[in-house]
């Protein structure tokens, strides 16, 4: 899987002309479909805080109508999960005709960055920045003890590359051992590479050039080991590498990135990887934003998911999915709403129940995180498990 | 006489978050802009004119009824927003006030499988609900091209029209009874008789018409019960392309005829239509030159009905000189058809170069025989408009929809379709628009049509021509109005309404 | 006006000479690559499938053959 290229220079460039008519684009179409998929919006039932909101928003200020300062909250409420920017009519149908899609993304970290760049900060600011701050903060020898008595290769040239993200190696750290233990298991050879610094999405709203290092950082350390190929864990990474890497340090990775569903499903389907332990669960899957909507990645986890015998999955079409998110979205939008936060991933997992589902199997240590958050606030009957536990127990 | 509200004191900020708290009141002017307009060419030339003064989103009946009677005491007008998606302006403030976002009032109140109802909240889309009924095999079947985003109780204010009409009706027949919040803040229950689950009753005066296509000048809806259907095991959408609008016109007459009961949409797109088609549309698949024309249909019932319908369908289309588009374009057209038009870049400036236009569909109500006159007579307006302004305006082709619930005859949704480069309007080519949106609905009245069969006439261009369209009709409205409304804040201006309180 | 779309890397576009005087030179166009279009199109494809079982269990074929 190569890089995703969708730019718009009027963005990237900060032109305010040409941001005006790309948000006119929004406010003169007002069909709203973005509204109708928006996880926000079927929370707070609030369309202030829809593609179609922000965009009209900033359009407001083009036209001296409002100001940017009184926007500070309201672009707090942005998910960055992209079912707007898949479902809006203008990228489903028109994208590949007019060479035009909806970036609803990019212009709500343009905007957060416009008033950073003013000494504006929204209201628990502080609570955004203390959960950066724990990342940031890692020293070396926490940021490894995930692996402490796993055998691990790290400095140690490879073509493939292990990319264990901060988040992952330091709270959810089951997940990089379980990783690590399946292709232990499977004989490859990688190495792994953590991040010197973290590579947060939410930099971009706020310190561009801080993501620029961190990125650079990090893809200069795959690349001195030889990378030639990056297995990804973290979704938010993924995306963070195929989709804005490009966009913000304007050059191509180096090398190829495969998210680990699409990698164990090649495997499994070359008879590499196999099966052999049942698990009796009714399971559900829940899309990750960041695989799936971000990055087109639907197929691989499912069908590593119903090859697990003993799984009885449970059936539920991908469009509908779009309309979930597990609330987390990135640290500014969790920290700052966390009411809402919440209601989205109860909404989800009270779906995967009274579908009937034992268990919802997720693919992302952030949903993992949030899921276990919400089935615990609100005392909620389901397991929640990830999916590298699942195979891991069922290759016996 | 009401006067424009452009802001609201503190006081009464203080007392709206304290009926629907905090969090639900909005007074910045972002949040205010938003709500100005629908989905309809907007003058963006004085877009803060249409500002409310704040939004407030209530969750009960109860804090409906709070929010009207602070309006009434202090006469500040107010304006019911549902889905925001309707194609006239009856969301839009024309005075300022207290703008009413009912999307938190949201929830599905009741399932009753056995008598096929449900009862929800006006906030809900047909699809939020229809997802719920699909587990239990049931189906809500109110169709418009805003499905999934216009809400139940924004359908009932504008009366709307479906696109699936033929087998399951308009908004009007799928709705048994509501709640209503009057404009004195008086709650009452309208429905047939006083049954809460009948269909048909024939006791007292039938008034649950009377708030159908209200515009939200008679009060905002809080509870709505409506009438469910089993969900179809078959659906077939087949499109048909013929040499020549008159070729189309012809066939659409004897389809009427036909007698299919599964017969859902019968869809004529003229020949400016195909063209548009041919150039602009994104789930284009190329047809032979000789297709001019096209009749879209679709067919929705049991399987057993569908397929033996689609036999005799197909047939009787051959006959008339129709040839099946195949499968790819009637499937992919039909599943996109709530999803057309939206960026504006259909549009070209008068050199055929792509120029941003936002689209707006004039629709009227004409009876069959009646159809291409308009025709003629709605294509040579934009003409007209367009030569003078080509970097404003744009003939997009006009489509004619059955529109006589379960039966696919008489008349028809009349729709053309028109670009508009709202973002270069200025006074006079927004005075153009209203002229040519006059003209129009001018044509349409010389023929003894309806200015609107789905979207309402609020817009100024439509408005003027109330009292012609309706006569004494009109005269009873603002009877009605002034009776239910005596201090004119529900949504006051549309129709010309205010002209009963003179 | 009629005129043909053009194909391009194997979908329909509007020709980009249409698209220069009033959209590119107000940047109002946007860089996009094959990987973009294929998510595109794959979601679209998933879009349009989903429609058709949101209204009816199934949809039936034509009943002659294309």
């Amino acid at each position: 899987m190569t890089q995703f290229i969708s730019i718009k220079k009027h963005i990237k460039e900060a032109k305010w002309e040409g941001i005006a008519r790309d948000c006119y684009n929004q406010f003169a179409c007002s069909h709203k479909m973005c509204r109708t998929y928006d996880p926000v919006v079927l929370a707070t039932g609030d369309e202030s805080y829809s593609a179609y909101g922000f965009h009209t928003s900033v359009l407001a200020v083009t036209r001296g109508l409002a100001k940017l300062e009184d926007l500070l909250d309201s672009f707090t409420f942005c998910l960055e999960c992209a079912s707007c920017e898949i479902r809006c009519p203008n990228t489903l149908f028109s994208g590949d005709f007019y060479r035009y899609t909806t970036t609803t993304i990019d212009l709500v970290r343009f905007v957060r960055r416009q008033l950073y760049e003013k000494g504006l900060k929204p209201r628990n600011w502080e609570k955004v920045e203390a959960s950066l701050s724990r990342l940031e903060t890692v020293k070396k020898e926490e940021l490894i003890q995930w692996s402490r008595d796993l055998k691990v290769k790290r400095d140690v040239p490879s073509e493939t590359v292990l990319l264990i993200d901060t988040f992952t190696a330091t709270q959810l750290s089951s997940i990089a051992r379980d990783i690590t233990e399946i292709l232990n298991k499977l004989g490859i050879d990688f190495t792994v590479i953590e991040p010197d610094a973290p590579l947060q999405q939410e930099y971009l709203s706020f310190n561009v050039e801080l993501f620029k290092k961190n990125a650079r950082n990090l893809v200069d350390k795959a690349v001195k080991l030889g990378a030639k190929t990056a297995l990804i864990i973290n979704p938010h990474l993924l995306t963070l590498l195929a989709r804005e890497y490009i966009k913000y340090n304007e050059e191509k990775l180096p090398f190829e990135q495969v998210f680990f569903t699409d990698y164990l499903w090649e495997l499994y389907k070359k008879g590499i990887l196999k099966f052999t332990k049942e698990i009796n669960l009714r399971a559900a899957y829940h899309d990750p934003c960041n695989l799936s909507k971000l990055n087109g990645i639907f197929d691989s986890p499912r069908k590593l998911l119903k090859s697990i015998p003993g799984i009885k999955y449970v059936e539920e079409h991908q469009v509908l999915q779009w309309r979930y998110c597990c609330g987390f979205g990135n640290y500014i939008f969790k920290n700052i709403n966390q009411d809402v936060s919440l209601r989205i991933g109860r909404t989800r997992v009270e779906n995967a129940i009274d579908l009937g589902a034992d268990a919802l199997v997720v693919a992302c240590p952030h949903c993992m995180d949030q899921f276990t958050e919400v089935i615990r606030t609100f005392n909620l009957n389901i397991q929640i498990l990830h999916l590298t536990e699942l195979i891991l127990k069922a290759m016996g | 006489m009401v006067e424009k509200v452009t802001t609201v004191s503190e006081y009464v900020i203080e007392r709206l978050r304290k009926i629907v708290g905090d969090e639900n009141v909005h007074v910045k002017p972002h949040h205010r802009l938003l709500r100005a307009r629908t989905p309809t060419p907007f003058p963006m030339h004085v877009w803060d004119q249409h500002m409310p003064a704040i939004v407030v989103l209530p969750s009960t009946t109860e804090e409906v009824v709070e929010i009207v009677k602070l309006a009434n005491e202090y006469k500040i007008p107010i304006v019911p927003r549902g889905g925001g998606t309707g194609l006239n302006d009856g969301a839009v403030p024309l005075y300022g006030g207290i703008l009413v976002d009912m999307k938190r009032m949201n929830k599905i109140l009741e399932i009753d499988e056995d008598n096929m109802t449900a009862t929800v909240q006006p906030g809900i889309t047909a699809m939020e609900l229809n997802l719920v009924l699909d587990k239990y095999g049931l189906w809500f079947p109110d169709d418009p091209a805003s499905y999934g985003m216009s809400v139940v109780g924004g359908r009932i204010n504008t009366s709307g029209w479906s696109l699936i009409n033929g087998v399951s009706g308009h908004t009007r027949d799928l709705v048994l009874n509501f709640t209503i919040v009057l404009p004195t803040g008086e709650v009452l229950w309208v429905g047939e008789g006083g049954g809460k689950k009948i269909r048909k009753s024939s006791v007292g005066y039938n008034l649950k018409y009377l708030f159908f296509g209200a515009q939200g000048t008679l009060g905002i809806i809080t509870e709505i019960t409506v009438d469910l259907f089993p969900k179809p095991e078959a659906e077939l959408p087949a499109f048909f392309g013929f040499r020549s609008f008159d070729e189309a016109y012809k066939a659409l007459g004897r389809i009427q005829k036909i007698g299919l009961r599964t017969l859902a949409s019968v869809i004529l797109f003229d020949e400016e239509k195909v063209e548009f088609l041919r150039r602009d549309d994104e789930a284009y698949i190329p047809q032979p030159k000789d297709v001019k024309s096209i009749i879209a249909t679709a067919l929705y019932g049991s399987e057993v009905e569908v397929n033996a319908a689609s036999k005799k369908l197909f047939k009787w289309m051959e006959e008339s000189g129709g040839k099946y588009l195949g499968e790819e374009l009637s499937e992919g057209d039909w599943a996109s058809r709530h999803d057309r038009y939206h960026i504006p870049y259909h549009g070209r400036d008068g050199e055929g170069n792509v120029i941003l236009m936002s689209w707006h569909c004039e629709d009227s109500g004409i009876h069959y025989t009646a159809l291409p006159y308009i025709r003629k007579r709605w294509h040579e307006a934009v003409k007209k408009y367009r030569d003078k302004y080509p970097r404003i305006f744009d003939d997009w082709g006009m489509f004619f929809y059955n529109n006589n619930a379960f039966r696919p005859w008489g008349d028809y949704l009349t729709e053309i379709d028109i670009g508009v480069n709202e973002f270069e309007l200025n006074e006079e080519t927004w005075n153009a628009w209203v002229n040519l949106k006059r003209e129009i609905s001018e044509a349409t009245l010389e023929v003894g049509g309806s200015i609107s069969a789905a979207h309402g006439a609020t817009r100024p261009g439509d408005v003027e021509l109330i009292p012609k369209e309706l006569g004494g009709q009109w005269e009873l409205m603002k009877k009605i109005k002034k009776l239910l409304d005596p201090n004119n804040i529900m949504n006051p201006g549309k129709y010309l309404l205010d002209q009963a309180y003179r | 006006m009629v005129e043909d779309v053009i194909i391009r890397y194997g979908r329909f576009e509007v020709n980009p000479k249409r698209m220069e005087k009033n959209i590119v030179k107000n940047d109002l166009i946007q860089e996009i690559d094959d990987n973009e279009r294929e998510r595109i199109i794959y979601c679209r494809k998933l879009y349009l499938e989903w429609m058709h079982l949101h209204f009816a269990k199934k949809v039936v074929k034509p009943p002659h053959p294309e």
